[in-house]
């Protein structure tokens, strides 16, 4: 018998509240479900439009028609997630699907975008070397490995079973880890080989290193690094207690 | 400067807090429960509620009369 996590929510909400508070807790779900459709909708419209369309698709064009643009892409990406909504029904629960999403994506993009906010020296060159390395990185490493209980196909090692991990997360992790670690050298090595095309003054601002210190007069208690510090701590003794 | 996201949210909240209240005291809300049939949720959560859209109403009023 599989286990269906993603009922947790609807049977917690059927066990636990009678009919006044069923009301509530459905409305609450409703509400967010359909605010975090239309914060990504937006986002995705925008971004095709603005940054891929008028940038490099059609730029010079009316108004009128990027906003017809607007629209379309609107219900292309409503149709595409619908898509993935039944691609997402061949994982157990929503999670292992966002988390993969995440080790291909994300996971490579975090190595990037630390060594551009952190490292002067990076380039424009090697940031998107490691980028396309680093999602290529995962993709081999996915093909490679299998989770335990799981077919080869979509879920992994298509290429060859180098790997059996205990679980969908497991296989997750261990993927988002070697992508970063990809991305990270290949940005590092493809950067140092490459010239600077920035002089120090143009990233003023944007690298850490270079920035002017603020100072701010503020009491110890409020400044961001004393709260920063009590959040951490805080998260380490909740991590102990439940762990 | 705009509106005072207090004033909506006690509003909505001091409504919902008392339609769950009467809920809790006009219909029979521990029947359907399994876990616990003798905690009325309706009327505590209700009460919870009303209480913290009080709150968020009055300190919005405050606010605006400073």
């Amino acid at each position: 018998m599989v286990n269906d996590y993603d009922g947790v929510i609807l049977s917690l909400v059927k066990r636990y509240c009678p009919t006044g508070l069923l009301g509530l807790a459905l409305t609450a779900l409703l509400a967010s479900f359909m605010s975090g459709m239309a914060g990504n909708v937006t986002a995705f419209n925008t971004v095709w439009t603005y940054d891929l369309y008028q940038a490099y698709i059609a730029p010079d064009k009316s108004d009128e028609h990027y906003s017809w643009m607007g629209r379309v892409i609107t219900v292309v990406g409503i149709v595409l997630s619908i898509g993935a909504a039944y691609f997402a029904s061949m994982w157990t629960n929503a999670m292992d699907i966002i988390q993969l999403v995440f080790a291909f994506v994300n996971a490579p993009l975090f190595a990037t975008f630390l060594l551009g906010m952190f490292w002067s020296r990076a380039t424009g060159t090697g940031a998107f070397i490691g980028l396309i390395s680093g999602t290529a990185a995962s993709a081999l490493f996915h093909s490679c490995t299998l989770s335990e209980g799981n077919l080869p196909g979509v879920k992994g090692g298509y290429l060859a079973k180098l790997w059996v991990l205990p679980s969908d997360m497991a296989q997750n992790f261990w993927l988002a880890s070697f992508a970063f670690i990809v991305c990270f050298l290949v940005t590092i090595g493809v950067s140092l080989a490459t010239r600077r095309t920035k002089s120090d003054e143009e990233l003023k601002g944007l690298v850490y290193s270079l920035t002017p210190r603020q100072t701010v007069d503020q009491a110890w208690y409020a400044r961001p690094e004393t709260i920063g510090i009590v959040l951490l701590g805080i998260c380490v003794i909740l991590n102990y207690i439940f762990w | 400067m705009g509106l005072d996201i207090r004033f909506p949210i006690g509003m909505m909240f001091t409504l919902i807090g008392l339609l769950l209240f009467g809920t809790g005291l006009f219909t029979d809300a521990t029947a359907a429960l399994r876990i616990t049939p003798t905690i009325n949720v309706n009327l505590i959560w209700g009460a919870c509620l009303f209480l913290f859209g009080a709150l968020m109403w009055g300190s919005a009023i405050l606010g605006k009369n400073k």
